[in-house]
């Protein structure tokens, strides 16, 4: 299933990676646009990122990864991501028992 | 890193379809052009008068059809690395490679179809498929 937060791509080169960025960009209350520039990149590639047709470089993902202050396999992926919220509550819930 | 493609206007958000109608409204303008050129160059009496106006005609849609989708990709085959981010510079990248090779094509079929130019035939189909890796080989910079 493709949902805005765990988007796959199958770009030209031929890999494939998830990603939770509209997720992050959504809770943060971020646009396109601010994203773009806080990353100094097109706000069009945000897009393409988010919808899996572009796959980042590690440069550009250790950015994401440190303006999200969070580490890069929470918002990247090669297999398919779980929903943020299940993933955050199933650990609490392991925490308990 | 500054980008000055981040802050342009978003004229590039057009759909696919409408950049393709664009792209090809360009290209039959440009042939047209070319055509009328042809038939104007080779002089054939009694057409040169009424063929004006339509090279004029041609000649500024061809124009604006350039610039059109120039700006409806904001600029981004043409603009420098220091403007791009990574991805608009694989798009760049990619396409000016898809040219290169489009124009080959057109230059070799045209030189075929050429008889005069034929004898430079082998010297430029030998420059066509040597180009890019001469290029590589003159600025990669010494094995790691």
């Amino acid at each position: 299933m493709n949902t805005p937060s765990r988007r796959k791509s199958s770009n030209s080169n031929g890999s494939s990676l998830h990603n939770r960025l509209s997720v992050l960009r959504a809770e943060r209350n971020l646009s396109r646009q601010d994203l773009a520039q806080a990353l100094g990149i097109n706000y069009q590639t945000v897009g393409y990122i988010e919808r899996g047709d572009f796959n980042p470089s590690l440069e550009l993902v250790f950015r994401i990864s440190e303006l999200f202050s969070l580490p890069i396999e929470a918002i990247f992926s090669r297999t398919p991501l779980t929903p943020l919220s299940e993933a955050v509550y199933s650990r609490k819930e392991q925490t308990f028992i | 890193m500054s980008n000055a493609a981040v802050t342009r206007p978003s004229w590039g958000e057009w759909p696919r379809a409408k950049r393709r109608q664009l792209v090809l409204a360009t290209y039959a303008s440009f042939s047209a052009l070319t055509a009328a050129l042809w038939w104007q160059v080779n002089q054939i009496p009694g057409l040169e008068w009424w063929l004006v106006p339509w090279i004029g005609l041609f000649a500024l849609t061809s124009i604006a059809g350039l610039f059109a989708m120039r700006v409806v990709t904001q600029h981004v085959g043409e603009a420098d690395d220091a403007v791009l981010d990574e991805r608009q510079r694989f798009v760049r990248d990619s396409a000016h490679r898809s040219a290169y090779y489009t124009v080959c094509i057109l230059f070799t079929l045209a030189i075929i179809f050429s008889p005069k130019a034929l004898v430079v035939l082998p010297s430029a189909i030998l420059l066509f498929n040597t180009l890019p890796s001469a290029i590589i080989a003159w600025k990669e910079p010494e094995p790691a």
